[in-house]
This record gives structure tokens, sequence and C-alpha cells, in this order.
């Protein structure tokens, strides 16, 4: 670890609440590559939603601890303060797509002036800015005129594409998308997909992508990081993690897809995933399990395999 | 029962709702105690007496406690009366077939360090024709003797001894409640007084006429404390009307806001519910009774038809059906109106008035709770306002009649403040304790704010 | 609101709708204008007929008004050799002569039709007791003669209270959960005792007690000759029951701007501008204030209307000449014009920023078109 674009080492979030303390990102490492799409895949209330506030640093008021690791390019932006967090890490090196990215346009504001506030705000070119707006709006393919709308003037795909157009239109190495599909239909979903598969190609932006739907998200994937209980189980590249995975619950969740004209019964898993307040002492998908043993009362290791995949699992330890 | 011990436990969460909690609970047992110890009928009775029942109880006297802050003791009360008082010598001596000499010996103690503020003789006679006379003296402890005067007694005659002028005349223009009882060296223009303490008499040499005549006497020193609450400008005990204006303040406030909201909400649920011209017409006259003015309507009603209590409190009511929480009532309405239970259970054929009362009302009634609460004490201090504007129940002891009284007699000016302070700060204790009740309440029932 | 055509969609682009939009537009207004208009006649109406007493203040009128001329003419030395029965004929005569004038003999309903007219073209008549201070009867001098007292009080208090709670709002919005916040939060029930009540105690302690300021009034008595002699007094006068209005309000103020401040800046948007890295202060201002700025212009808005309001039992507490206590001396005295006159005022008032205030809206927020339906909330 440690040459890659991001590094994220022991990355840990948790907060308080009135039923106690929620341990919503635990000892999260990974490393994403350079034009790499690197995919979450969890259960909603995985924690995968608070590893993107993590990593972004957009925190809730009730933070009980905030720490690890976080390398962008060498250097730990987890050291910054927060103003120096927004002026070199916010939308010049990572921007997101938030979930929900309907609501997160100002009602208030044109559509074009939101695209090109970022730029406005970090480097104050402002017909520069308006010119940039513009061709990343033209990418994602939103028509022109639509600059001079309000949001509430848009339909749900158009604002989606919106809230892409401003993720990359500051350029960054590292967009983060939370969900960016989900509250959308089945063409427009496409769509998008497409849309963020030809600007991968077309530039030189890493993504992450936090899904719980493994269909679209394997259209984008390099590789894939399956998340359970605010941990990650399983860090694999995408084609063997969707065809032949190695954690008991990556295996359940590939089996829980239904497939076109093949015949085969879809899986479900039983019980309900933990509460991330009181986590399951050992390994933490153990309840669950069907092939649990004595060992797994003991918190797994998340252990490298030959192939170059890491596996947090008893059953490949050594 | 066991949603309500959680709910309790949630409001126990916010601090200041316990102790409104707590505040809530005095006022209640205040006013429990007002109801069983002193009937409704018999306070109002009391409250509307004159002198013939508060008599003997001073005018305008400060409530005892005032004895921790005030450097001397002040004078209580002294009542001594020749029916009942064992100490009181009477002695009766035969002067001829029909005259009788009645002498009463009145003994009292006096130990304040306090003037009182006046002092009045009370004298009754039995007699047939011809009334009995008297005259009296007042014998200090250090042996002087002062005529006070005489008198032809009737039926109830008061003699008014602190505000007699032959009196005052003969006592060197000193008033008499204070020349009589001051040690004479501290009379002089440049001292101030100082009281002579110890023990008095006043000497009531009767002669009766009749056979059958008698003769009998009450010497009242005011004082200058009584009682927990003090009296005000008719004597009346305070504590009548802070006792008993605690149940009647938190009547009014409750039915207020019940009525008031409630008619609220189930008009807001039908007319959203059934929408077009019901709901229009709703809207209409809401917009309507925002152009009222509230209060002066309140008091054009007091001034011009009536006064009571419950009337009023029917106009606020009536006031209250059409106000502007309507809107958002609605708002909330429409809402749930599109939820699919209620499509459903249109669509098997709930009548529209199951659908409002027993689906549509349940799923927003939470909402209701804070803002009733703090819709309390909004009416409990109306009430004390039109009895500020002097258009209190003309029968009823409230505690806004005792501030009008207060201010209507210049409590502020003449340093009488307690009178202002003990209903005031009753108000206040009613109007917190519902309120920060309510602002709790608003944060558990409005989940937007829980985080807040 | 009032009906109108759907919400479009998408904006119509210049020049091409205008006509339609135009009258549409004026549509909308005339249709607003008129359900306002009527709001405010029916309003006016039930309050003649509550402060006539529904005609019942009319039998009271015309008792006073056989003492008065009884009183004059049996009080007249010339004309006491007169027989009874000619005395009483004269006194029939007179009062016969005053209703006419006073358009008594009329039935109530067509003198409470009248009085609506009156009120509505702002024709207010003239006071039966109350007088202005120039010895005016002419309602609306009276009026136009307490309105500067009031607005002095009311503007005076209501701007401090309106902008201190909107921008510590703001600022607490910010530190939420500072110790200042939580004593906002803490201190906020106390504004369920209203501003009179405070007057009382603000009179008692600086009045009573202490003797620094004055129990009430505007001025003192001999009004001092001087220009800065006159507004020392009158800040003199002003402190208390200004205070009393600061303090019932202040902390109720802070904390709804508060919650409210701190619900919109909840919102995606706001927390999408914070992960653009904009500055906290181009936060506020574009995705704090800028999308609530329509509620917090109705919101000064209405504080603009109840500035005419007179606050009845505070003025009456400190004796101050406004509009509030003029409407209760009018009330205490029966003195109906006064009355409807007050109440016309404010009616207008409110109905007038009401219907600007639709008008204002929809310059202010996209959202919100002129013509378009419901108001999104």
């Amino acid at each position: 670890m440690g040459n890659g674009l991001l590094t994220v080492e022991k990355l840990r979030l948790h907060f308080r609440s009135s039923k106690g303390v929620v341990q919503a990102v635990d000892d999260v490492s990974f490393e994403l590559k350079r034009n790499e799409a690197m995919v979450f895949l969890g259960e909603s209330g995985c924690g995968k939603t608070s590893l993107a506030k993590a990593i972004l640093r957009m925190l809730p008021r009730n933070v009980k601890e905030y720490s690890g690791k976080v390398l962008l390019n060498g250097t730990d932006i987890m050291q910054l303060d927060d103003e120096q967090f927004r002026q070199q890490v916010r939308w010049i090196k990572m921007s997101m797509v938030p979930q929900a990215a309907m609501n997160s346009l100002n009602p208030v504001i044109r559509i074009g002036e939101q695209v090109a506030e970022p730029t406005v705000a970090h480097f104050g070119l402002k017909k520069e800015a308006w010119n940039q707006a513009r061709d990343v709006l033209q990418r994602v393919g939103v028509p022109l005129d639509f600059m001079n709308r309000y949001a509430f003037e848009l339909s749900g795909g158009m604002r989606q594409r919106v809230a892409i157009a401003m993720a990359l239109v500051t350029s960054p190495d590292v967009v983060i998308l939370d969900e960016p599909t989900s509250a959308l239909d089945v063409l427009t979903q496409a769509n998008i997909m497409n849309v963020l598969k030809r600007i991968k190609q077309e530039t030189e932006t890493s993504f992450i992508l936090i899904t719980h739907d493994i269909s679209t998200s394997s259209e984008l994937a390099n590789r894939v990081a399956g998340m359970y209980a605010g941990q990650i189980v399983e860090l694999s590249d995408a084609e063997r993690f969707f065809s032949a995975p190695l954690h008991p619950y990556s295996q359940k969740l590939m089996a829980s897809v239904p497939t076109l004209r093949q015949t085969k019964k879809l899986e479900f898993i039983p019980g309900q995933p933990p509460s991330l307040i009181n986590p399951p002492t050992g390994c933490r998908f153990a309840p669950r399990c069907p092939v649990k043993f004595e060992k797994c009362t003991e918190e797994p290791p998340l252990f490298a395999m030959h192939d170059g995949r890491f596996v947090k699992c008893w059953l490949y330890g050594k | 029962m066991k949603g309500t011990l959680n709910f309790f436990r949630e409001l126990a969460h916010y601090r200041s709702a316990i102790l409104g909690l707590l505040i809530i609970g005095f006022l209640l047992a205040v006013a429990a105690y007002a109801v069983i110890t002193l009937p409704y009928d018999q306070a109002i009775q009391l409250w509307r007496a004159g002198e013939e029942v508060w008599g003997d109880y001073p005018r305008n006297a400060v409530p005892e406690w005032m004895n921790l802050f005030a450097n001397n003791t002040l004078a209580p009360t002294i009542v001594i009366d020749s029916r009942s008082n064992v100490n009181v010598k009477k002695q009766s001596q035969q002067v001829s077939e029909d005259m009788r000499t009645a002498d009463l010996v009145m003994p009292f103690e006096y130990t304040s360090d306090g003037f009182p503020d006046e002092i009045n003789l009370f004298l009754s006679a039995k007699f047939q024709q011809k009334k009995p006379q008297a005259t009296m003296t007042w014998k200090t402890p250090d042996g002087r003797e002062i005529r006070l005067g005489d008198a032809t007694i009737g039926t109830n005659e008061r003699f008014a001894i602190s505000i007699d002028q032959r009196l005052r005349m003969k006592l060197n223009d000193v008033a008499p409640q204070i020349a009589l009882l001051a040690k004479p060296e501290t009379l002089d223009k440049d001292k101030q007084p100082e009281v002579l303490k110890g023990k008095y008499e006043l000497v009531v040499e009767g002669l009766t006429f009749e056979k059958d005549s008698t003769l009998d006497a009450k010497l009242v020193i005011y004082g200058q404390a009584y009682g927990w609450a003090g009296t005000d400008h008719k004597r009346r005990d305070i504590m009548i009307a802070l006792l008993w204006g605690t149940p009647i303040a938190l009547a009014f406030g409750f039915l207020a806001a019940v009525g008031s909201t409630l008619t609220t909400f189930i008009i807001a649920a039908i007319g959203s519910w059934f929408g077009g011209w019901v709901d229009a017409l709703i809207q209409r006259l809401t917009e309507i009774n925002s152009v009222l003015p509230t209060l002066p309507i309140l008091i054009l009603v007091g001034t011009f038809y009536t006064r009571n209590i419950w009337a009023i409190l029917g106009v606020v009511i009536l006031l209250g059906i059409f106000s502007l929480s309507i809107k958002s009532y609605r708002s909330m309405f429409l809402q749930v109106k599109e939820m699919p239970y209620i499509e459903a259970a249109h669509a098997y054929g709930a009548s529209n008035l199951r659908i409002v009362f027993q689906y549509m009302m349940p799923k927003i009634a939470p909402v209701l709770i804070p803002s009733f609460v703090t819709l309390i004490p909004t009416f409990v201090f109306l009430e004390a306002s039109l009895a500020v504007l002097g258009l209190g129940d003309p029968l009823l002891p409230t505690w806004g009649k005792v501030l009008n009284d207060a201010y209507v007699n210049g409590a502020l000016y003449k340093g009488y403040y307690y009178w202002v302070i003990e209903p005031a700060v009753l108000l206040m204790l009613a109007g917190l304790g519902f309120a920060t009740i309510g602002f709790a309440l608003d944060r558990i029932f409005n989940p937007r704010l829980r985080e807040m | 609101m009032a009906t109108g055509t759907v919400q479009e969609v998408t904006r119509p682009k210049a020049g091409i709708h205008i006509p339609e939009t135009l009258t549409r537009v004026l549509k909308y207004v005339l249709f607003r204008g008129a359900a306002l208009f009527a709001t405010v006649v029916i309003g006016v109406y039930l309050t003649v007929l509550i402060a006539n007493m529904g005609g019942y203040l009319d039998t009271i009128r015309l008792a006073q008004i056989r003492e008065q001329v009884g009183a004059s003419i049996l009080g007249d030395p010339t004309l006491q050799q007169l027989p009874a029965s000619q005395l009483r004929e004269r006194i029939d005569e007179q009062v016969a002569v005053e209703m006419k004038r006073l358009r008594l003999d009329q039935p109530f309903f067509v003198r409470s039709i009248d009085y609506l007219t009156d009120a509505l073209t702002l024709n207010l008549g003239r006071a039966e007791f109350i007088s202005s201070d120039s010895g005016s009867r002419q309602v609306r001098l009276i009026l136009v003669e307490r309105m500067p007292s009031t607005l002095l009080l009311s503007a005076t208090s209501n701007l401090f209270l309106f902008f201190t709670a909107v921008f510590v709002a703001l600022f607490l919005s910010r530190h939420y959960g500072s110790w200042l916040d939580r004593i906002v939060i803490a201190m906020a029930p106390t504004s369920a005792v209203p501003a009179w009540f405070y007057g009382i105690f603000l009179i008692l302690i600086f009045a009573s007690i202490l003797h620094v300021l004055p129990f009430g009034g505007m001025v003192d008595a001999p009004v001092p000759e001087t220009l800065s002699a006159y507004v020392t007094s009158l800040l003199k006068h002003m402190i208390l029951p200004v205070s009393a209005l600061v303090l019932h309000s202040i902390f109720i103020g802070i904390y709804n701007w508060r919650t409210f401040f701190l619900i919109y800046s909840s919102e995606d948007y706001v927390e999408m501008a914070k992960a653009k890295g904009l500055t906290s202060r181009t936060i506020e201002r574009r995705y704090i204030l800028r999308p609530t700025l329509p509620p917090i212009v109705t919101q000064f808005a209405f504080t603009l209307i109840y500035l005419w309001q007179g606050a009845i039992i505070l003025e009456t507490v400190f004796s101050w000449p406004g509009l509030g206590r003029l409407l209760y001396q009018a009330i205490s005295l029966f003195d109906v014009p006064v009355i409807v006159g007050n109440v016309v005022l404010i009616a207008y008032l409110l109905v007038a920023s009401v219907f600007l205030l639709d008008i204002i809206y929809a310059l202010l927020d996209p959202r919100v078109k002129v013509g378009g339906g419901e108001r999104r909330s």
C-alpha cells in the first residue's frame, strides 16, 4: 500500500446517538489508483455513505471518533485544518455526487450558475467558469438552454446529470458517487451509467462508487470492496468478485442477484444486518453466516490472498 | 400504559420539562386544596363580603413572611373581644334601680417594633330605649392614662380611634395609633417614634340605664402584617383569591386551549378531506377571522355584554376556531390524504366521517399536543389581561383581579409590592410551567426539532 | 390560495407568451384583490355589529339623549313656568330632532350598512366622546394624532427585535450547541409571559423601588421646552415599555429563527455547498439566506403591519398615548366610531400587506409563479 492516488488507512468514524455509539466506519483501509473505479457494495445501513462522508470530511454534528489516515497523492489530508481542507481538497482534488442528488441543487440559483460556482469559488474566473460549466453540462448530456433554469423545472434524470456535471467541472482526481442512480428509473439509470463510463474513458478521473445495486455497478467497476457492518470484508478485482467471490457474505450477495433467462433460485441472507451500535464481537457476519465455525468468535484479520485479493474470513486463514 | 411511561421517560430527558412538571404539579395541588377546603360558593361569598366579615382584618397588610426582610418585627393584628376573651374583666355595680355601671377592662400586650396602621373600637349594647353611655380610657405600661373620649352607644357603634380628630388634637396632632403606643419621649418632632412595649389596658367605663341592658366592646389593633398573602384595600385576605385563582386559571387555560385546538383541528381535517367548496369556505372564514382583532373584540364583549368568565371563554374559543393554524394543519392533512392507507380505506368503502375521524386525525394528533400545551399560558394570561383592564369576572376571585385591584389602587406608587408580586408570581409560574413542557413536547413530537 | 392555472413545468421563453401571461396575471390580481376586499368587508361589518351590540347600543344612546335633553330643558330657568305636559312635549321634540340628526330614527340594519360604507370609504366620522388634543372630534384626526406615539414605541422595539433575532439566530445556527445557544433555548419559554406583564415588573423595579425611571406617560408633565430636553424625556419614558416588549419576544424570536435556519441549513443543497468547498460566508448568503428570503420577508412585512396595532394593555399599563390605549378608552366610553375606525384601519393595512406579499413572494421565489397554484411550503 502507499503508492496509489488515494490511500485510506484505518479510517474510523463513530458518532454518538441517543441509543449509543454508532460505529459507522470501522478500520477501513483501501487504495485507489488513477483512473480506476472502485465500487463499495453492501446492504443499506452498512456504513457506505458514512465512508464517503468520512473521506470528504462531511461530518455530522455528533462525531465521537474520527481517525485514520487519508493520503491523497502522498499527503495526509487528515492533517489539514478545516480551512486548508476546504481550499485544497474539496472539489479541487475530490468531489462528490451525493445520495439524493435531486435535492442537492439550490432551488433559487440557476443551474448554470450552480455548476460554475465551484470554479468561481476556487479560482475566481467568472467567464471561464461559465464556459467550463457549459462544456461539462454538454458532456453529461444536459441541453444548454437548461443553464438558465431552476432545479425545480428539471426532471429527476436531468438533475442527476447536473449533479454529475457539477462534480466534474473542476476536473478533480477523485469523484465519489453515492448511489447516483438509485432514485431513477431503469432507462435513466442506464443512461447515467453510460455517461459515467464515457467520462471515465475520456478523463483521468478515478471514481469511488457507493451502491447496493450490483448489476449497474458492474458496468463501471474495476475493483470491488464488499462492506459489512462498517468494515470491508472483501477487496478484489471486479471480474473475480462478480464471478467467484470469496467471503460467504459476498457469495450470498451475488447469489441474490436475479439473472434473465436462467432458472435459478434467488437466495437471500437470513436475519437482519447487524446494528452498528452494538456489532457482534468476533466476525460481524458470523450470526448470519451459513458456514461459521468456532474460530468465528474471534475477529478475523483482512487476509491477503496470493492472487492479490483480500478477505476478512477465517475460512481463508492459515 | 407502557406508552405513557415511555413518554414520561422521554420527557424527563429535558431538565426544563421536569421543572415545568413540578410547577404544574404544585399548581394542581394548590387548585385541589382550594376547591376542597373552600367551596366555590363560600369563596365567592367571602370575596364579595364587606366589613361585616373583614372588619377585624387590617387594611393593606403585608404578608407575615415579610418579617424575614424587615428589620423590625411587623405588628400582628390584636383583637380583644369582651364577649369571648377571658382576660377581659367585667365589673358591674348597681347604682340606682335601673342604672348600673358596666366596666370593661381590656388588657393586651404590645410587643412589636412597628406601629399599627389603624385602631378601632367596636361597641355594642343591648337596650330597649335608653342607650348606654361609656367613657374610654387608654392605660399605658408606664402608668399614663389617656382619655379617649365618651360615647352614647347604639346597637353597633364604631369608634375609629386612629382617625378621631378630637383625640388627635389632644395628642398634639400625632396620629393616635402612634401616640398611644409610643414612648412619650420619642414623640418630639425631630425624633423617630419608638414603641413602648408592655401591657396596655383599654378601660371602658359604661353606664346602662335599663334593667337588662348590657355593654360589650371589641378592640381591634390592626397589624401591619397578616397571614401568608396579606390583605387588600377592602381588608380581604388575598390568599382567598390566590387559592381560588389557581383552579380558575388552570380551568380557563385548559378549556380554552382544548376548545380552540380541537375544533380547529377537526375543521381542518374536514376541509382537507372534502375539499371543494367546503375547503374554500373554511379558508375564507379563516381569512376573515384573521382580520378580526381578538383582544379588542373580547374587550367589546366584556364592556357591552358580559364579563362572566365562562361566557368570555366561549367567545375565546369561538374566535379561536378559525385561527391561522388551520392552514398548517390543512397542509399536513393534505399530505396524509394522499397516503396509501387512506386510499385503501376509501377503496374498501369506509365512510367519510370514519376516514376523517379514525384514519386522518389520529395520524396528525401528536402534532397537536405541544401546540395545545403552549397555548394554555396564552389563555391564562388572556384572562389576566382582561381582568387588568377591569373586565374580570364580576363574581370570581382571580389572579388578574387581584392584580387589577392592586393597579387601580396604586399599589406600585404606594409601595404595596406584595399585592402585585403575589398574583404576578403565580401567573408567571403557570405561564412558565406550561411553556417549558410545551417546548419539550415540541421537541419530542416534532422529529425535525429533535436533534436541534 | 386562490385558484389559478396549473403550475407550468418549464419557464416560458421571453417574448412569446406575454399576452397570455399578462391576462393571467391580471386575472389573478383581480381575483385575489376581490377575495381580500370581501374579507375586509365582512370583517368590518362584523366589527360594526359587535361594536353596536347588534343595535342594542342605540337604546342606551337614546336614553342618554333623553336624559341630556331633559336635564337641559328642566334646568333652563326661562322654561320653569311652563306646565309639565308642555315641558314633556318640549323634551320629546328635542329628542326627535336629536334622533334625526344622529339618524337613530332609521332601523339599525340600514344604519349598519351606512356605518359599513362610511368605514370602508375611510369616512370615519365624528367621535361621540373622545376628542383629539387639538379639540377635534374627527375620528380620522384622533387616529392620526395617536399614530406617531404607537409607531414610535412599536417601531423601535419591533425593528430592533426583528433584526437582532434574525442575526443572532443566524449566528447561533452556526454555533449550534454553544452556551449562548443553550441559554436561548432555556429562556425561550419566558415569552409565554406577555409584554405588559414584564412592564409591571419593570415599573415595580425601576420606578417604584429604584426611582430612576418614570412610571408611565410619554414625556414629563410640563412638556420640556427645548428640543434636547424633550427628546431626553421621551427616551427616558420609552425605556421601560420598549424593554418590556423586547423582553417578551426576544428569546422566542431568536429561538424560532434559529430553528428555522437550522432546518434550512440541514437541506441537502447546503451540505453540497459545503462539500463544494464554498466559504461559510458564501454558504450563508447564497444557500441559507437566499432560499429563505421569502419567509423572512413575509415575517418582516407582518412585523411592519402589526406596528400599527397598538399594544392595548401595554399602552394602558404605561399610560402611553397610542392607538391601543385609545381603543381601550373608546371601548370603555362606548365610542363606537372610534372603535370601528381603529379596527378598519388595521384591517385595511393587514389585507393590503397580504396582497402585496403575494406579489413579493412571486418575485422572490422562482418556485412560485404569479398565477401558479399552491405555494410550495
